[in-house]
């Protein structure tokens, strides 16, 4: 307060109709009527119109006098209190409205946002569960927490971050179950991210990422409210930015990639079986090609007798060696997936249409792939999309040529010391000082504290 | 214990199975192996549990930091530097080993280098890790292995070509007397809790050393020592077991699977193996790699803030291994591996004396 009233009132609105002179929506209006004035600053195409007539023009002229008036301003719920000039500024660009009256200045918040619309899931969608997501407005997404986690200890923390667009970033968690060393981590690095623009969520993510060089996630990405809830309720810090349906759970470890929200939901041997099936997916996506390679170029007599006939039966005609084969097929389905991602709806269908027949028999019947080979790519491709959340699938599919390349050049030893060297990679991995890849069975209580799905 | 102190222990058994233990035994089958297995437990439980206890009285710190504050310094450097080369032999041991199996029975092409130096590849790696993230590996590697190993172990014992009664020809041989080389073997099984002179120093919590702890060792260390002595004999037979070099291999290699894709189940065995010896590898490295750091260290020498001394460790190591492993044939590596299992008795002495100057120091 003090700030505003050093300031002279005069230089207030001199120094606001400075800055924004060059705006075409910037608008100064004056209020007379008898004996009464007030004096209106705001940007029009940030204010909520019906708010602003309702809320400060309307009681203006029905109101008796200026003090009236004033009065009944300041006890609106949308004053804001005031810190400083550029808190002015800033509020204004945000939708915030200046009222001058009797010579003292009121700042009211009457935003009109257009993003606060709730988005259907579509990254995690689930059979059973809520089925609205986040929205694009931060007020509206935060509400929707509270909505859904009704406890005083529930803290939201705001802040900003990006230097030359200063989004709003809300810190949400529960200050009863959060981890305090993580959520201390988690702070320090955002005081210390320097980017002048962060756009999106994930982008934050990339940023909040010690190393330069990062392959695997170490937190995590969604669009599901139950998620968020129940990350939050197991003593996680959730981040939400301004601007983007999704938020982020830090720390992530690498089983909370390998669980979906579902799992809760489920009985207990429908949740053993999707668990089960889902690290089977895994290990075939990252083994299976590099198997087919070891086992036929190296190794063939680990199959039983009929089946290293029937592999090197189906391999007669194929003019190069296994990897060749195998890579090539992986390029061809790895671009056939890429191509789908970017290709809008209506032509992606034609993509996979076509993509499949390359994959399909025309491979087999041209030489250029076994048949077991196609069989391989479809079944590592289908299993890839098993891995609940897109990430680590991601991550994974990068991984697989890791163990296809170690395959080639030291067969079935190859491929175990590279599976191994994962484990130790993860291993080695922390995520905001939570160890990566620890299985937690002793104690459980006490270890699990702030990492459940 | 802390259910890592079982991790490292069991990875040092199931370790043992393949190496040269069982050879050493199935040399002395006429001799007094099985009253060497016998007296090898209670020997191993014993010192288990004494280095248990040790340990648990200073929770957090490792044997470098304990004698630094209780032993002269001329003395401590001497016993790391002793400590550091035997672990690091024991690294090489398992790793030389590895390589002849793998030699042997997956890949006769290939060139005995190019494989010592495919696994010390992913080891350089490893042995760098912090000592709690190598004991995170261990027991991602314990729960993805020993419990096929265990069902393996089961299928071998209840095959129809397993015959008993080679088993009790050799039970019959249990009146002669032991050597010090055969108990010595079988007594090496029991050694892992050594590795927590390093990794003491991540067991932050209260440890206890109770019977519980010691029966479930005792158990484990029991069926490996049964397991890798009995198994050959009952599937390859009493009379030329002795004459293989890898009798657990050879012997895994009798059994098939009748309706998997994979027939053999040697290759199981082979890749189950490969996971447990990188653990032990991965284990005895790290700890040397602790331990010699500790004793010597360059602080000087260094690259854009990392210190390379561990480095220059690492790279010694790795060129000795592909120095030794030229240079070794197999029968030497049985009957050198004889000679380490040998060394080990007399290094536990001087460790339990250390221990006791440094529990009556702690004390007073």
């Amino acid at each position: 307060m003090n700030t505003v009233k050093a300031l002279s009132l005069h230089e207030m609105i001199s120094l606001i109709t400075q800055e924004f002179q060059t705006s075409f929506d910037f608008v100064e209006k004056t209020l007379q009527i008898d004996e009464k004035t007030a004096q209106l600053l705001y940007i029009k195409t940030v204010v909520n119109g019906t708010d602003l007539q309702e809320c400060v023009i309307k009681p203006f002229f029905e109101l008796p006098t200026e003090h009236h008036y004033k009065a009944y301003l300041t006890s609106l719920p949308q004053q804001q209190e005031l810190k400083g000039k550029e808190q002015i500024l800033d509020e204004m660009t945000r939708g915030s409205i200046v009222v001058i009256v009797q010579g003292s200045i009121l700042l009211l918040d009457i935003k009109k946002v257009n993003t606060d619309s709730v988005q259907q899931v579509n990254l995690e969608p689930t059979l059973q569960g809520p089925e609205l997501a986040l929205s694009e407005d931060i007020a509206t997404n935060i509400n929707l927490i509270r909505q859904r986690y009704h406890s005083p200890s529930l803290t939201i923390e705001m802040q900003q971050i990006g230097q030359r667009s200063n989004q709003s970033l809300a810190i949400v968690y529960d200050s009863q179950s959060v981890n305090q060393a993580v959520l201390e981590i988690i702070k320090k690095k955002i005081e210390s991210l320097h980017s002048p623009l962060i756009q999106t969520t994930a982008e934050m993510q990339r940023l909040l990422n010690d190393k330069k060089r990062s392959l695997l996630p170490t937190s995590m990405l969604t669009e599901r409210t139950d998620r968020i809830i129940y990350n939050i309720s197991g003593g996680k810090v959730v981040l939400l930015l301004d601007g983007n349906p999704v938020s982020l759970i830090a720390p992530a470890v690498f089983f909370d990639f390998m669980s979906a929200t579902e799992d809760n939901y489920r009985p207990f041997w429908v949740t053993m079986f999707n668990k089960i099936l889902r690290y089977l997916g895994l290990i075939i996506c990252l083994t299976l090609p590099a198997l087919y390679v070891a086992i036929s170029s190296y190794n063939p007599e680990v199959f039983r007798f009929e089946l290293a006939l029937s592999v090197s039966g189906s391999r007669i005609g194929v003019p190069y060696p296994s990897f060749i084969e195998v890579l090539f097929m992986l390029i061809v389905m790895e671009l056939l997936i890429e191509a789908s991602i970017r290709l809008p709806k209506v032509i992606a269908g034609t993509a996979t249409t076509v993509g499949g027949l390359i994959l399909g028999t025309a491979a087999t019947e041209a030489a250029l792939t076994s048949t077991i080979m196609i069989i391989i790519v479809s079944a590592m491709a289908i299993s890839t999309f098993v891995i609940p959340i897109n990430e680590l699938g991601f991550a994974i599919r990068i991984i697989k040529y890791g163990v296809l390349l170690f395959a080639t050049i030291g067969g079935l030893l190859g491929l175990v010391l590279f599976l191994l060297g994962f484990i130790m990679y993860m291993a080695n991995m922390d995520s905001f000082g939570e160890p990566y890849f620890k299985l937690f069975i002793q104690r459980k209580t006490a270890e699990v504290k702030g990492d459940t799905a | 214990m802390s259910r890592y102190f079982y991790y490292i222990t069991f990875i040092n058994m199931v370790t043992s199975m393949a190496a040269s233990m069982p050879k050493i035994l199935l040399l002395h089958r006429e001799g007094g192996a099985i009253v060497s297995i016998l007296v090898s437990i209670p020997i191993g439980l014993g010192v288990c549990y004494l280095i248990g206890r040790f340990y648990q009285c200073f929770p957090g710190k490792g044997l470098p930091e304990l004698m630094d504050d209780y032993i002269p310094k001329f003395i401590k450097i001497l016993f790391l530097l002793v400590i550091g080369l035997v672990w690091f032999a024991a690294g090489l041991l398992s790793v030389i080993m590895y390589s002849f199996i793998i030699k042997r029975f997956l890949s006769p092409n290939a060139n005995l280098i190019y494989i010592v130096s495919l696994i010390l590849l992913f080891i350089y790696y490893g042995a760098l890790m912090k000592s709690k993230n190598v004991l995170y590996v261990l027991e991602m590697i314990f729960i993805l292995t020993v419990p096929l190993v265990i069902l393996l172990i089961v299928k071998a014992f209840t095959n129809d070509y397993f015959e008993m009664d080679f088993v009790k020809v050799a039970i019959m041989h249990a009146q002669n007397f032991p050597t010090f080389s055969t108990v010595s073997a079988a007594s090496f099984i029991f050694w892992g809790p050594a590795n927590l002179v390093i990794f003491n120093r991540v067991m932050t919590k209260k440890q206890s050393m109770t019977w519980k702890s010691l029966a479930i060792l005792g158990l484990f260390g029991t069926g490996v020592l049964l397991t890798s002595y009995f198994m050959p004999i009952g599937l390859l037979g009493f009379e030329n077991v002795g004459t293989i070099i890898y009798p657990g291999i050879t012997a895994s290699d009798t059994l098939h699977f009748q309706y998997w894709i994979i027939e053999r189940v040697v290759f199981v065995v082979l890749m189950l193996l490969l996971a447990i010896t990188f653990a032990s590898i991965l284990t005895h490295w790290h700890v040397a790699i602790e331990v010699l750091t500790n004793v010597i260290y360059f602080k000087k020498f260094k690259w854009k803030k990392h210190n390379l001394t561990p480095h220059l460790f690492l790279i010694i190591f790795w060129i000795t291994s592909l120095q030794v492993v030229t240079y070794l044939t197999e029968y030497q590596l049985v009957k050198y591996t004889g000679y380490f299992y040998n060394l080990f008795p007399f290094l536990l002495t001087v460790m339990f004396l250390l221990f006791w100057v440094i529990r009556r120091r702690a004390k007073a």
